[in-house]
Formats: structure tokens, sequence, C-alpha cells
């Protein structure tokens, strides 16, 4: 693929994500429409409601708009708070072999024995269901996916000659992470940060859908899902149209972390493949 | 050597356990407050509260309550369940036949998909076959499980009537009735799981074809196929395997919700009941049996990984 190709590709993907971030600032608007009218349920794809509508009378395409409010917020939330402590870690432990960075590691490979679920599970009972529930479940496991691709990403450059002449120079291995290597994996950063945004809102689907994620009234694809599970029979659309909302976002940033990464290691470009989830 | 690698990961095994026991305590028992206000209710009588306080033993001191919560591990005494009053360990004990062998039947069936698939599209990079099946994956990758699991109960169960929309026959009614209603949660908990993982056996073995040992197969004149399936494969298996443990933490995760979409009576069911009626004893059980099998899991491929490979045993130390 020629690179002026690729910059196109990334570009539109970009502008899908900003087109996505609209949406769900366009919450507040779709409020109206995702009242509760018992006397509109059920009503087919028509003029007045393009998607139809729930058993409740909720117009469905507003629903769906309004689902992008929780899905962006709590994935967001999810990565500023795995990026902002695992970008952090994961340079930490790559600068030198020590015990502390040993420790950082071991800390990292415990983390990863809390999935989302779990957490969410666990601290259910001080927060309630909600955005904030959701994404600290989230973030929580979001840390060491963050620390280990900084880690393997950084480890490395420590060894460079540039680096050795910093730390020559008195720099301290903050300052060094900080102005020297930071730099050199910020695209690394940012292909895990939009794998993770994509990751972010699958899980997200997940834990609405048990009850552990949003609650009423705020739309919620996830719990569209579940609502939509009992009338499978009579009305499929309600399961399929939440689904493939998800399912497109989740593709658009995956996808985009992708791009990303082969943006960031141009010799793993045309056929690269990333860390794992 | 191996001694010392095997009393390693024993060490790290019972730290990361009790790491993850005082993390459970303190989230579930110390961090909301009153666990007896929150079992019963703001507006419960003074006396009830009193007399729940004293049954859980919430009257002596944290310390202590946490030291017998966790002796009652080691004598196989999780606790007793509030609204069941039965011992916790009997109420996962019912619960396993279903979680266990979904996981682990869901576990096979992601490997078996997962592996030809990433070996294939590793095989010839760019090649019209790869970019089709990168594609798949990338879409396989962002499908939500619940999602799939819908789709699936609508073709195969609704549609075509041939495998049940949910709930669970028992193992008492025979095999094969139970497993039909394993079925359809079973694909849908491997094929978004699979995806990943094909992502990481492709990445993984195209790592692994740089390597010396490959160019020196060639050169002895050996297939390629050969070389895929006879020397990349076998040398990329670790890094897989490793990956795999990381990943147990997901089929987990998966496994409860999707045994809460086909109404399975599962760990999941079970745990979304205690969150409802707010039974701490059996919240708390339940993720100590979850989280700890993560960390087995992990600890025991990491030990594997060091017996099967001698390089890794001088290092083992860094991951504890």
């Amino acid at each position: 693929m020629s690179s002026a190709l690729h910059k196109k590709i990334v570009s539109g993907g970009f502008l899908l994500i900003i087109v996505y971030a609209v949406l769900a600032a366009a919450m507040p608007l779709m409020e109206s429409f995702y009242q509760i009218r018992i006397d509109l349920r059920l009503m087919p794809i028509s003029n007045a409601h393009w998607l139809g509508t729930d058993q409740f009378g909720r117009d469905t395409l507003a629903m769906v708009i309004g689902g992008c409010f929780a899905s962006l917020s709590v994935a967001a939330m999810a990565v500023i708070i795995g990026a902002g402590i695992g970008i952090p870690l994961g340079l930490m432990a790559s600068s030198q072999e020590n015990f502390a960075s040993r420790s950082i590691l071991s800390l990292n490979d415990f983390i990863f024995a809390f999935p989302a679920l779990v957490t969410a599970i666990l601290i259910h009972n001080i927060f309630g269901s909600g955005i904030v529930t959701a994404g600290l479940a989230i973030g929580l496991f979001n840390i060491p996916v963050f620390a280990r691709t900084l880690y393997g990403a950084a480890r490395p450059l420590w060894t460079k000659d540039f680096i050795k002449a910093a730390r020559l120079a008195g720099k301290s291995n903050i300052a060094i992470a900080a102005v020297h290597i930071l730099p050199l994996v910020s695209s690394v950063a940012f292909a895990q940060i939009s794998m993770q945004m994509g990751l972010g809102i699958l899980a997200e689907a997940g834990l609405s859908y048990v009850g552990l994620g949003v609650v009423p009234p705020m739309p919620s694809w996830g719990r569209m899902l579940n609502e939509a599970q009992t009338l499978i029979v009579i009305a499929p659309r309600l399961a399929i149209i939440p689904g493939l909302a998800i399912a497109a976002s989740v593709f658009l940033f995956t996808w985009m972390g992708d791009k990303l990464s082969d943006y960031a290691d141009p010799k793993r470009r045309e056929g690269h493949d990333h860390d794992h989830a | 050597m191996l001694i010392r690698v095997l009393i390693q990961k024993l060490v790290g095994l019972i730290a990361f356990l009790l790491l993850a026991s005082v993390f459970i305590f303190l989230i579930v028992d110390v961090l909301p407050g009153d666990p007896a206000e929150l079992m019963l209710g703001t507006d419960s009588r003074p006396d009830t509260l009193q007399a729940l306080r004293h049954q859980l033993g919430l009257d002596q001191p944290l310390p202590v309550q946490y030291a017998a919560w966790i002796i009652g591990f080691l004598r196989f005494d999780f606790g007793t369940s509030m609204t069941y009053a039965t011992p916790v360990l009997t109420l996962i004990a019912e619960r396993l036949p279903v979680s266990v062998p979904l996981a682990v039947m869901s576990l096979a069936l992601t490997t078996m998909i997962a592996i030809p698939l990433g070996a294939f599209s590793a095989h010839q990079p760019g090649s019209a076959l790869d970019r089709m099946i990168r594609i798949g994956l990338q879409l396989a990758l962002a499908l939500p499980n619940i999602w799939l699991a819908l789709l699936l109960i609508m073709s195969f169960a609704v549609g075509l009537h041939w495998l049940p929309a949910g709930g669970f026959a028992g193992w008492k009614s025979g095999a094969w009735p139970a497993f039909k209603s394993l079925i359809l949660p079973l694909l849908a908990l491997a094929i978004p799981q699979a995806a990943i993982l094909a992502r990481i056996v492709r990445a993984e073995m195209r790592d692994k074809a740089q390597e010396l040992f490959v160019l020196g197969a060639r050169a002895r004149g050996l297939s390629e196929k050969d070389i895929l399936w006879h020397h990349i494969l076998p040398n990329a298996m670790l890094p897989i395997l490793s990956i795999m443990g990381l990943q147990f933490a997901f089929l987990i995760a998966g496994t409860v919700i999707i045994e809460t979409v086909f109404s399975l009576p599962g760990l999941g069911r079970l745990i979304f009941q205690a969150i409802t009626q707010r039974d701490l004893p059996l919240i708390k059980g339940v993720a100590m049996l979850l989280v700890g099998s993560v960390i087995f899991i992990n600890q025991l491929v990491d030990l594997l990984a060091a017996l099967i490979d001698p390089r890794l045993r001088r290092q083992s130390g860094a991951s504890l």
C-alpha cells in the first residue's frame, strides 16, 4: 500500500471517529425522542420512525444515537485511566532492570487476573451501576495492557547511544523517559489507545447487558440487546440494530488501531499484527 | 535449577492469591461501609442489623475478619451464602458442571479455529488468502459475543429449530441433550476469541519466520509447508501459549456473560443473583474463585514455558 493512500485511509478513519464523537455529544438532543410512549410501542420502520420503535415506544434511531454517549464516555474513561497510569509504569519499568521494575511487571501480571466483569461485580456495591463503575472496571484492566505495550516498545531504546549520552549529561531517568523516549513510542501508544477504545466499547456493551453498566433512562447498546432478547421472534430488528452499532464502532477503532500501528512500525506494514487485546 | 523455578512459581502463586484476597476483602467488606446495612437496607431495625453483624463476624476487628475468611479457604470453607443459607462452596460446586465444560470446550474450539487460520494467513503474507483471512478476523474481532449469541439464537433456534434457544437440559438427561444446549453458547464464545488468538498466532509465526533456523531449513531443501508446520509453528507455540494464559481472563468473563444470555445455570447466574440480593459472602467466594483460577492458569503456563524452554528459566525471576 502506498503511503499516500495509507494516509488517506487513516484520515478517513479519524473523520469517522469525529462523527462518532459528535453523535455522542448529540445525546441531550435525542432525549425527547426516547421518552416512553406506550401508545407508540413496536412501531415498524416508517417515515416518522426511521428504525421503528421498541416495546416502550422509544424511537430506535434516537436510542442508537443516544447510545454513542455511554459507550464513548465509558471507553474514553477506561483509556484515560489505563494510559494515564499504564504508560508511565511501562516507561519506568523499561528504564532499568531492578527491584522496582520487576515489581511493576509483577503488579501488571497480577492486575491481568481482574477482567472488567469481575472488577465491576466487586465495585458495584460502592459505586452502583453506571458510567463510573464500567469505566473504572475496564480502566483497571487497561493499565497492564498499556504498561506491557509501552514497556516492550521502550525497552530496546534505552541502549541507544543518544540515550546513553543523555544519561552522561546527568539527566534523570524520568526526564529521559519524558523528553526522549515518550515521543519515540507515542505512535505505539496512539495505536494502543485506538485498540483499547474499541475493546472498551465492546466491554461496556457486555457490562450494560448484564446490568452493571449505565442505567436507564440513559440509552445503552448493551442494554438494548438485553431488552430486545425477549422480543426476538416478533421484532428481531430490535436485536439486530444495536448489535450493528456496537460492531461498527468497535471495528472502526480496532481497525484504526491496526492502521496506526502499521504507521508506528513501517517495517511490519503490509501484513503485520499487533499485541493481543 | 528446575526446583528453583518450581519454588519461584509456587511463591508467586501464593503471593498473588493472598494479594487478590486482600484486594477483594477490602473492596467488598471494607470500602462500602457497613456490609450489614448494605445487605438489609438502610431502613432496617437496629437490633436486626446488630444480629446480622454478629452472625457475619462484623463486630470483630477487620484483621480478625480477614484472617477468619482466609483460614476458612484453607479448610475449604468459603463462608455461608446469606440468601441460600447454604455453604458457598456447595453452591459453587453445583454450578461447575455447566461452567467448566463450557469454558474448557470453548477454549479448545478457539484453539482449533485460531491456529490453522493464523498459520494459513502467515504462510504467504499479502496473498489473497491472507488478505481474506485478515479481513474476516478484523470483522470477527469487532463482534460483540452477546450479539453473536442473539444472531445464533435467531437462526438456529428460532428459525431452524435445530438447537435450544437457552436453558440447560442437565447432564443427567444424557450427554447429547446436555451438549446440545451448549453448542450455541460455545460458538458465541469461541468465534470472537478465536479472532483475537488467530491474529496473535499470525504475528508470532511471522516473527519466527525471520529467524535463522528457518533460513537453515530452507537451505536444507525442506518444503515451505514443512517449514511452516514443523519448524515455525512449534517455535511460535510458547509465546502463543503465554498469551492464551492472559486471554483466560477474557474467557472467564465471556463465559459468565454468555451463560446469562442463554440462561444456563452456571456461575454467571449465581453471581448475578448474588449481586441483586447483595449476598456478600457469595460474591466474595465466586470472585475469589474466578480471580484465583486466572492466577493459577497464568502461573501454570509460565511454569510450563520454563519447563519446555530452558532459556526462559534464567529470566523467569522477572515475571515472578
